[in-house]
């Protein structure tokens, strides 16, 4: 497997005026993300995952240590063609609409008028904002402006989309939408990185984790293995009669010589919301907000570890 | 329930606005009372003005700095258009400088106007050195007797005097100007045709408004003037000077203290003479004086634009008003000076009247004259100092000032009308021999033509006239009694 | 790249256009020209007149226009970076120049948008000002032939003194003593249109300490192929600048000049300078295109400015990138001063060696303000459209080239520089 992201001993120390150190925000952390897998990024605040997403980004330069995106320099502006960001907050100009936010980092990437028009279409049909592409997105809500952010970090068709904080601001089936989107990106060869605080965002869509905490990596490995409790086992099954769900626990009390713990499973609440909202159809066309949406652009779902409908 | 909260805040605001108005007014006047203000507020000036000058505070003393350095560089350069729009920033950026007004109207007036070759051009900035005084220095320091008497200075020395080889021609413009606006020399109190000897109509309305907004006089001050000290032709430079230093006079009576307030006036102007090394008060007064003694030396006017004739020649029945203004201001400022220079005119006054054969009135000055001045040689006789004065200035014609020398030949032409008049041609012809030998003299004397234009004295038929006219006048009470 | 570039460009001149400064700049550029000839206090001449107009309404479009190129310029680049549209817009592959260029070509359409907004209302509200329903027939000639228009001076060919100075070549003044003439002969240029007034344009001081006291001259103009002299006989005042209306003379044809100091009885020597004296003035172009010519010199000063903002915006914050852009202005606003009187203060202080120390390091801090500070005065169209003067198409071309090009690229390439290293995650300086 191919190495996109490549760390080693990768630390940045904040200077003062005088150049006089101030923070060591990350310390000597390694780490290497490979094609096609997602990868979290975990922590508390100022735990030091946004600098160091930030250092993969070119924004910051490393103090120390090693940091390669696609074997080359993060700031190489030819790798950038292939990395798809979107920030914490968004950061959109707010006097442009949606679609022209959209036009204007398409034609940073060369994308033919044609094919650019018809990505824009894509992307906003995905998040919801076709009936709201004409409106400034400084008049938009948090939610709205997040999704346009989406949009504009997979206008390229990204090789390496790099996501911070991906869910903040959106509702659940916001959350899910993108949550889905990681994962088909995830099929289809693309490789993610993202830092998020929710974990259950991480642990439903990461391959692989990074749990940070004061500048260095405290754990990182696949998320299964890193969760599963190898000495302990869980049976599923239909609902028994309580005289034969006290045989069936008669059985697991003499093999295990423990007394087994019963309970019903339940819905996760994301779950259960998204089919409580699913059954409330809104009108086709929203006044405001987001127009609810299916799957993810259909650029985005072809063949996987192929060139984008998009090519640039 | 919006709309009402909307309304209801509002209402507080303007309230709010209100309360702070009325604070605002009372920890001014309470600043005022204790002189704790850098700069006193501006009176009569637009809002906008008012905070410009508030708002830069401290500023606008350097703004006015850099205007200024500005208008040194244009007006080097020959640059002038500005110049009257920096003048008008500058003052208005230190309003109460009477320095700074003084000497942007004085640039104007006697700096930049005689940058340009033609009269026309030079009257137009000496009327905007005018202008800049009377029309807005006056209007936000209405209360500062040094502008008045700057204002005055400009008519008497600028337009009056023979400092610029275009100043006949100004006199002729302010003449022209005045006489359409009066209808002739000064304000008519009879109206339009119940006296058949007033050959013009009295101002209408409209013209009445034209002299209180244009020219910022005030006819029923106007009139007052004349009935207290004159009456005066106002087609005359000397007499818009005389009514612009008593009019600085009656504020300064009127506000006691005020002069004290001004800042040290204006050190610019080139004489030496001039009245500006005076506080504001005495200036005026001062002022006053010589605008009397010139009214007393050429008051008297004869002009007309469509032959372009403009002669002046002594008003001889101003003198006693003359006499008395000038005894009350000896009395009230008891000073060396002031006498010495009543006493030079006591015997200008004395000479003139000579010239005219008015002796009698001419012996009973002198008298006087010995009278008051104690150290004057009292062995010399009137006809002694007649000989002696009247003889050497025929000598030196040259040397004499052209109003006094107008009076003498106009005085000796005069003589020589009554002696033709009674029968006597022998000394009729004596006296016109005399008449045309002094011209002569004087006229000598200037032999640049720039000189002459500036100095000259009017063709001896001119003269003549004008003599004649005196004569048959005097020989007619009336019309003596018309003038006054 | 280029379209990259126009991208940028395009962004910055749409989200420029949308914003209320913007919309609000505009009102204040139409309110401040429209309602500056009600304001104005001229000489009461319609030339002054107009001549304040043009000069107070070009210098506040330049002043305001300026200040706005500086502060926009300032902000595109270090607002977008403290906003963060700029970290989205680094990890784009776009090189910095493209940046710095894309932003500078849409501020450059904004200055030129203004540009023409308010050069078209200066222009229009001139010919309203100056129609024929209120200015005389003599009024509406002296402003064609003297201010709107365009004339340059010419140098005479040959200067001939009778009797011939003492001195010899090199003087600076040369001297008419009474009843002498002085002689210049100009090649009248062929370029000149035929129609058009030719003025002899002179200035000289008198032996005189009465500065202004006026003079008699006689003027003698001869054309080669005219038999008769045209001769005019005036009163003159010194160190005043004077022009004479000529007769047609044909382009080519060379004309002498001749004065005659008219002796007179308050006799004076005329001192005139030796290439200034006397020069012709002929008309180069119409007024239309030297205001064109005018509005490019202050375009040229606009890209210099937007050059400037651009690249402290690079580097700073926008409150500390406005400062020192208009710390920037401000010395180069006085650069014309700096070189010339600042150059001549010197410090009076004893001991001597700390007088002569601090003027040495006086000299060398103005020196360096000077040469770093582009020279704006050399091209400052002021000096030139009220008064009627001829800008030449050069003059437009070197300052685009030192303005624009020069001092501007240097900036661009520091600009670049600065911004490929500058760290846009960190929290702005």
């Amino acid at each position: 497997m191919d190495v996109v992201i490549h760390a080693e001993a990768l630390t940045k120390i904040f200077r003062d005026f005088w150049r006089r150190p101030k923070v060591r925000a990350v310390n000597a952390i390694a780490f290497d993300v490979q094609a096609g897998e997602v990868f979290g990024l975990l922590g508390p605040n100022g735990s030091g995952k946004t600098t160091t997403l930030r250092m993969i980004l070119g924004l910051l330069t490393p103090t120390h240590g090693t940091l390669s995106v696609f074997g080359r320099s993060p700031r190489d502006v030819e790798s950038k063609a292939r990395i798809g960001y979107l920030p914490e907050e968004s950061c959109l100009y707010p006097y442009l609409t949606a679609r022209e936010i959209l036009n204007f980092y398409g034609r940073l990437f060369n994308l033919r008028r044609a094919a650019r028009q018809t990505c824009i279409d894509q992307l906003l049909e995905m998040t919801g904002l076709q009936h709201a592409q004409h409106r400034p997105v400084g008049e938009f809500s948090k939610g709205m402006a997040r999704r346009v952010g989406l949009a504009q970090a997979l206008i390229n068709d990204p090789d390496l989309i790099v996501l911070d904080e991906p869910t903040v601001g959106l509702d659940p089936v916001g959350c899910r939408q993108v949550k889905d989107l990681i994962l088909t990106l995830a099929r289809r060869g693309k490789t993610v990185i993202l830092s998020s605080h929710l974990l259950a965002d991480v642990e439903h869509v990461c391959d692989r984790v990074a749990i940070m905490g004061n500048g260095a990596i405290l754990v990182q490995g696949r998320v299964r293995d890193l969760l599963e409790q190898h000495d302990r086992c869980r049976l599923t099954f239909p609902a028994l009669a309580p005289d034969r769900l006290e045989a069936v626990l008669q059985v697991l009390r003499r093999e295990t010589g423990a007394d087994p713990a019963v309970d019903h499973p339940t819905r996760t609440l994301e779950q259960f919301f998204i089919e409580t909202v699913g059954q409330v159809r809104p009108e086709p066309t929203a006044p405001t907000g987001v127009a609810p949406t299916e799957g993810v652009a259909e650029f985005l779902k072809s063949k996987p570890k192929q060139t984008s409908t998009c090519p640039p | 329930m919006k709309n009402a909260t909307a309304i209801f805040l509002l209402l507080a605001a303007l309230l709010g606005l209100w309360g702070a108005a009325r604070v605002h007014e009372q920890l001014w006047d309470y600043r005022a009372r204790h002189q704790l203000l850098a700069a006193a507020p501006l009176e009569n000036a637009p809002p906008l003005m008012a905070f410009t000058t508030v708002a830069l505070g401290g500023f606008r003393g350097l703004i006015a700095d850099l205007l200024w350095l500005r208008t040194i560089r244009l007006q080097q350069e020959g640059r002038v258009f500005e110049i009257a729009q920096l003048a008008d920033w500058i003052t208005k950026l230190e309003p109460h400088f009477t320095t700074v007004w003084a000497f942007q109207a004085w640039n104007m007036a006697y700096n930049i106007s005689v940058l340009f070759p033609d009269a026309e051009n030079r009257w137009r900035w000496v009327n905007n050195g005018i202008r800049l005084l009377r029309d807005e220095g006056l209007r936000y320091n209405p209360r500062n007797p040094n502008l008045y008497k700057e204002l005055g200075w400009l008519y008497q020395h600028k337009i009056g005097y023979i400092m610029d080889s275009a100043h006949p021609f100004y006199r002729r413009k302010l003449a022209e100007t005045m006489q359409a606006v009066l209808h002739g020399a000064r304000l008519e109190t009879n109206p339009k045709g119940t006296d058949p000897r007033s050959p013009m109509a009295p101002p209408e309305a409209g013209e009445l408004q034209r002299l209180r907004e244009e020219f910022k006089l005030d006819p029923a001050l106007m009139r007052q003037l004349d009935a207290e000290y004159g009456p005066f032709d106002w087609r005359l430079p000397e007499t818009h000077a005389l009514y612009w230093a008593w009019r600085g006079l009656q504020t300064a009576r009127d506000n006691p203290g005020a002069d004290e307030q001004t800042t040290a006036s204006c050190s610019c102007h080139p004489d030496a003479k001039a009245p500006s090394a005076l506080p504001g008060v005495q200036a005026c007064d001062q002022m006053m004086l010589q605008c009397l003694a010139a009214a007393f030396r050429q008051g008297r006017l004869d002009f007309d634009p469509a032959t372009d004739l403009y002669v002046t020649t002594p008003r001889l029945d101003l003198l006693p008003q003359v006499m008395k203004t000038y005894e009350q201001a000896i009395a009230r400022y008891d000073e060396r000076n002031l006498r010495t220079v009543y006493a030079n005119f006591l015997g200008e006054a004395i000479i003139i009247l000579h010239s005219y054969g008015r002796d009698a009135q001419a012996r009973e000055i002198y008298r006087q004259a010995l009278r008051r001045y104690p150290d004057l040689d009292r062995t010399i006789s009137y006809d002694d100092f007649i000989g002696a004065n009247f003889v050497a200035m025929q000598k030196d014609a040259g040397d004499l000032p052209p109003p006094n020398a107008v009076a003498v030949v106009e005085g000796l032409l005069f003589q020589a009308c009554r002696r033709k008049a009674a029968g006597d041609a022998k000394h009729a012809a004596e006296f016109e021999r005399q008449a045309k030998a002094f011209r002569d003299i004087y006229m000598q004397a200037r032999a640049s033509e720039d000189h002459r234009l500036r100095t000259g004295l009017p063709e001896l038929d001119i003269l003549r006239r004008q003599a004649e006219r005196r004569a048959q006048e005097e020989t007619t009470p009336d019309m003596e009694t018309k003038t006054k | 790249m280029l379209s990259k570039i126009i991208a940028i460009s395009g962004l910055t001149l749409r989200t420029a256009m949308r914003s209320r400064v913007f919309a609000l700049l505009i009102a204040m550029v139409v309110i401040c020209i429209a309602g500056l000839p009600l304001m104005i206090k001229s000489d009461g001449t319609a030339a002054g007149q107009t001549q304040l107009f043009i000069h107070y309404a070009f210098g506040l479009t330049m002043t305001l226009l300026s200040i706005a190129a500086a502060w926009s310029a300032a902000g595109a680049i270090s607002l977008e970076v403290a906003g963060r549209q700029m970290h989205v817009l680094v990890t784009k592959p776009v090189h910095a120049a493209e940046i710095w260029l894309g932003k500078w070509l849409g501020l450059m359409t904004i200055n030129l948008i203004m540009l023409g907004l308010a050069g078209g209302l200066i222009y229009g509200l001139l010919r309203w000002t100056t129609r024929n329903a209120v200015l005389s027939a003599d009024d509406q000639v002296s402003l064609r032939e003297e201010i709107l228009t365009a004339h340059s001076l010419i140098a005479p060919e040959q200067t001939v003194s009778k009797p011939a100075p003492p001195g010899g070549a090199g003087q600076t003044l040369s001297a008419v003593p009474p009843g002498e003439t002085q002689s210049w002969t100009f090649r009248v240029p062929e370029r000149t249109s035929p129609g058009n007034a030719l003025f002899l344009q002179f200035q000289f001081a008198t032996s005189r300490l009465e500065r202004q006291m006026p003079v008699t001259g006689l003027w003698l103009i001869n054309a080669d192929d005219s038999t008769k002299p045209y001769r005019t006989l005036g009163s003159y005042t010194p160190h005043v600048g004077h022009a004479l209306k000529l007769p047609p003379v044909a382009p080519g044809q060379l004309l002498t000049v001749t004065y005659k100091n008219v002796e007179t009885a308050e006799p004076a020597t005329v001192l005139f300078a030796a290439n200034t004296g006397a020069q012709l003035l002929i008309r180069e172009s119409g007024f239309e295109s030297n205001f064109i010519r005018a509005l490019l010199l202050v375009l040229a000063r606009l890209a210099f400015f937007s050059a400037l903002g651009l690249t402290v915006g690079a580097l700073f914050s926008f409150p500390v990138a406005v400062f020192t852009a208009f710390a920037f202005l401000f010395i180069t606003g006085l650069s014309g001063w700096i070189g010339t009187e600042a150059l001549m203060a010197e410090v009076d202080l004893s001991p001597a060696w700390l007088a002569g120390l601090l003027n040495a390091a006086t000299y060398g801090i103005i020196q360096l303000a000077n040469f770093v500070t582009p020279p704006l005065a050399r091209f400052e169209p002021l000096s030139f459209l009220p008064t009627g003067a001829f800008i030449p198409w050069a003059l437009v071309g070197t300052a685009w080239g030192i303005l624009a090009i020069g001092y501007g690229g240097t900036l661009a390439v520091l600009g670049f520089w600065m911004f490929s290293r500058r760290e846009m995650g960190l929290a702005a300086i």
